[in-house]
């Protein structure tokens, strides 16, 4: 087989293959690890016109191309066998962007004010706690939340060093953009169970309890006083958008 | 099931995401200017571009509103350009200016700071001025072809030493597959490089170091900056990213921060690579960090 065949079918195959696990994330639905669902369409239109593209040049003579400066895509393809992972829990107070996000104003607040409290999802609850002048209007407000769990640092000024977390990335394109957003739960539950010895962190967890409103340093925070804490499976789509 | 150190892993997961979210813009990209290719001649383009040197970059500062793929989709885009007869300083205002003049940059940037005007105009007036700037003293140097790799220089001569036929007919020959898989190749290979970088430094850098320099403007500021570069976000949704910074950062660093995530994107710079040599690469990079920083100051003593 002569040098060019060779380039030939090494950039066909690597193509073909990138164009499949375009697809087959797809398929699979391993996609929402990486991307915003929103994206997953157009993903796929590229991904096939890619195939096509590929599939049409297979009887063109291709130009010759250097394997040294085709490492980094042979590296991809290596990458693309294994098996597909979320963002780990354990980055999660890294990426922290302290409980402020975009989405708090009026028009999209509104919606979330009439809905039945214990629907809501962790970003819904940062919206409405960023939105919400005096944060005693939350008290005693069913939660019912799904995330996993973390702490947070220890330069920390919005939460308490005791307390847990309970979290979700929240992405807009795609993972690299994810910020964590936290809810405070108080260390000890409404029972009196130490919630530090029943979860650990990166486990994901659905809480149940109420928002209970604290004075530190003269600044109130709402922290959900959990009356049930259950270990959960990690959901089909990790991120929230 | 392989398990690995849950950082190592988090940097996989953050690099196949570039790759998964930028490659469709590439063949995107690819497509477009090769169709751009197809369709337009070069004599039309040629002659609406101003001849003098601020008009003819500050026209193509506000192309990037009709290309509407963010700072990845942009290279392909730079080259067909060069292809077409843009000088190279007209193109380096281009890619500089278009992920930030983008519809959808705009909306995002509206969405996340319409309630602070003075970020989404400095974004904006900045991202224009300091693209127009560069370009133009670059537009200086003697001799702008030097700064063209040899396969960037091939592409031109190419182009201009034949009587060139347009039209449908142009998409469905051999020629436009094969160039649409060469370009794609290069292209992709780069991205890989950029993503693996960003997603090293993301996962293994941590950001807070940006809140212990919020002492001092010029201290925030350049944290700001660093982390733009850090984090590699795409242009189309860094508003949002850098919100979330808003509460603790004066509008200062965060427009700085605006002005340099889509300007000096490691994916992006990546991908510069394969139509310019390092040492224009490198002079882009310090003019744009060095503006950046003046105009931020400005703003800075101007109490914002």
């Amino acid at each position: 087989m002569n040098n060019k065949i060779t380039n030939k079918l090494f950039q066909i195959f690597i193509t073909l293959a990138i164009s499949a696990y375009l697809i087959r994330l797809y398929i699979t639905g391993a996609n929402a690890y990486y991307i915003n669902p929103g994206y997953f369409k157009f993903n796929l239109i590229m991904a096939v016109i890619l195939l096509i593209i590929v599939i049409a040049t297979f009887r063109w003579k291709l130009g010759k191309i250097r394997i040294l400066s085709s490492l980094p895509i042979i590296f991809l393809f290596l990458m693309t066998l294994l098996p597909p992972q979320a963002l780990q829990a354990s980055g999660a107070s890294n990426r922290d962007g302290g409980g402020t996000t975009g989405g708090s104003d009026e028009a999209n607040v509104s919606p979330l004010l009439s809905r039945d409290t214990t629907t809501l999802r962790v970003i819904d609850w940062v919206k409405l706690k960023n939105y919400q002048t005096d944060l005693d209007s939350i008290k005693g407000q069913l939660v019912d939340v799904i995330g996993f769990v973390y702490y947070s640092p220890d330069n920390s000024d919005i939460y308490a060093k005791d307390n847990l977390l309970i979290g979700r990335y929240v992405i807009t394109c795609c993972a690299v953009d994810a910020n964590t957003y936290g809810l405070e739960v108080a260390k000890i539950s409404a029972d009196g169970t130490d919630l530090s010895k029943k979860v650990s962190s990166n486990d994901w967890v659905r809480i149940k309890g109420s928002w209970e409103i604290v004075t530190r340093d003269n600044t109130k925070f709402a922290i959900i006083k959990a009356t049930e804490v259950t270990k959960v499976d990690k959901p089909q789509f990790p991120y929230e958008q | 099931m392989i398990i690995l150190d849950p950082r190592l892993q988090d940097a996989i997961t953050i690099f196949l995401a570039i790759v998964i979210e930028a490659t469709p813009f590439i063949i995107l990209g690819v497509l477009f200017s090769g169709t751009v290719g197809a369709f337009i001649k070069d004599e039309w383009i040629l002659k609406f571009i101003p001849k003098n040197r601020f008009l003819s970059h500050l026209f193509t500062a506000f192309l990037g509103l009709f290309f509407p793929v963010c700072e990845c989709g942009n290279v392909p885009i730079v080259r067909k350009l060069l292809e077409k007869g843009f000088s190279p300083s007209q193109t380096i205002t281009f890619f500089l200016s278009a992920p930030i003049l983008n519809f959808v940059v705009i909306i995002t940037t509206l969405t996340a700071f319409g309630g602070s005007p003075i970020v989404v105009l400095s974004r904006f007036a900045a991202g224009v001025l300091i693209a127009v700037i560069v370009g133009i003293i670059i537009s200086f140097h003697p001799n702008q072809e030097s700064f063209l790799t040899p396969l960037a220089v091939e592409l031109c001569e190419h182009d201009h030493s034949h009587k060139k036929n347009y039209g449908l007919s142009q998409i469905l020959k051999p020629q436009f597959f094969t160039s649409f898989l060469k370009e794609f190749w290069e292209m992709e290979n780069l991205l890989i490089v950029g993503a693996a970088i960003a997603a090293g430094v993301q996962v293994f850098l941590s950001r807070d170091f940006v809140y212990t320099l919020n002492t001092h403007p010029l201290l925030a500021i350049l944290g700001m900056m660093t982390l733009a570069i850090i984090i590699s976000v795409c242009s189309t949704v860094d508003a949002f990213v850098a919100f979330s910074y808003a509460k603790k950062f004066s509008p200062a660093p965060i427009v700085a921060f605006l002005i340099i995530s889509p300007m000096l994107d490691l994916k992006a710079m990546s991908m510069l690579l394969t139509t310019y040599k390092p040492k224009l690469v490198g002079l882009i990079i310090i003019l744009v960090i060095s503006l950046t920083i003046l105009f931020s100051l400005g703003l800075s003593y101007l109490g914002y």
